[in-house]
């Protein structure tokens, strides 16, 4: 009588740890993203700013053109040094990166360029964090992918280097040519 | 000697307090919403901290959002519906009822009143089955063909008795 009993339980047991069993590959193989990207998909919200080298005030609508990456960092900021390199080995391969300085101040932001290198086309300076907030940011490197229509195709939260480039960015822009 | 270091350090703390920000509100009833809603709202870099109680530059900043959208005379639905836009939901301690929130809502009560009408339905199934036993049928048979060929059988009897057939 127990054996039939057990023998009756092993079937849905076996259903569960297979359902258990791929609910945990499945997260382990997730990048992990603590916040939902609520700007993913969506055109990219008008915000305008003054430019960190310059005095011209620059708004987002106005920005058009090629498939572009938008980043967020900060001379406060230890994973923006870590994805730099990487940033400037995009500009060289003519890759248009446009910067927002997140919560930084003028003088740090520019010593930064000028002793890192400037990957960006140009940067919004963005003090307050107001940008960044519109963004959805949470912290900084964070990077979006935006299409020629203005659409935010792509947001990375963290370093963006090779790895992810040519995993997650790269497919987007050749998957539409 | 003593006497300046303590004064010097009294100084000091005064001046550290007075050099944080300190929020004026158009009336109290704005103050008491602020921190309300500071409270209400998770911070996004954080696990399971409120606005009000982390460090985070991001938290900072919405507190910031907060306060200037409150002096500004947007309600407490039109503050949490900005942030929830740039967020989701992750930003609102207690989700909106809706949507596919529903399931976080709703779905540990139905789980539970499903457990619950299992749990009683076979408590049932057992109590109404207590005296009959639990034999399949394969065995309730082979106990049929035992009692039978034991002569125990109830249809044995009776087929014996008619056996015996009337003393008339």
């Amino acid at each position: 009588m127990q054996s039939n009993a057990s023998k009756k339980l092993i079937l849905p047991l076996l259903i569960v740890v297979a359902l258990l069993g791929g609910l945990f590959y499945s997260a382990l193989n997730k990048e992990k993203q603590l916040v939902p990207s609520m700007r993913s998909d969506k055109p990219l919200p008008e915000f305008s700013a003054k430019v960190l080298l310059g005095t011209k005030q620059v708004n987002s609508k106005d920005i058009r053109g090629d498939y572009w990456l938008l980043n967020f960092w900060g001379s406060w900021c230890p994973t923006c040094y870590v994805e730099h390199p990487f940033l400037m080995k995009l500009k060289q391969q003519g890759v248009t990166i446009i910067g927002v300085n997140y919560k930084d101040t003028e003088q740090d932001a520019k010593r930064f360029l000028e002793t890192q290198g400037n990957p960006y086309k140009f940067s919004f300076f963005d003090p307050k964090g107001y940008i960044a907030i519109d963004m959805g940011i949470t912290a900084a490197p964070e990077t979006f992918l935006i299409s020629p229509e203005g659409k935010v195709i792509f947001h990375r939260i963290g370093e963006m280097n090779e790895r992810v480039y040519n995993s997650a960015i790269l497919p987007l822009i050749n998957g539409s040519n | 000697m003593r006497a300046i270091i303590y004064t010097s350090l009294l100084l000091f703390s005064a001046l550290s307090i007075a050099s944080k920000d300190v929020l004026t509100f158009k009336s109290s009833k704005d103050e008491a919403r602020y921190y309300q809603l500071i409270e209400q709202l998770r911070c996004p870099k954080c696990l399971n901290q409120s606005i009000a109680d982390s460090n985070a530059g991001i938290s900072e900043d919405l507190r910031n959002i907060v306060y200037e959208k409150i002096n500004q005379g947007h309600s407490n639905e039109a503050i949490k519906q900005f942030l929830k836009q740039r967020y989701g939901d992750f930003i609102l301690y207690q989700p909106e009822v809706g949507g596919a929130n529903l399931i976080l809502w709703f779905g540990p009560v139905i789980v539970m009143l499903i457990v619950a009408t299992v749990v009683v339905m076979r408590l049932r199934k057992k109590a109404s089955g207590a005296g009959k036993g639990e034999l399949t049928d394969e065995q309730q048979k082979q106990v049929e063909q035992l009692l039978k060929q034991s002569g125990r059988h109830p249809s044995v009897t009776t087929d014996k008795n008619e056996d015996k057939g009337s003393p008339l």
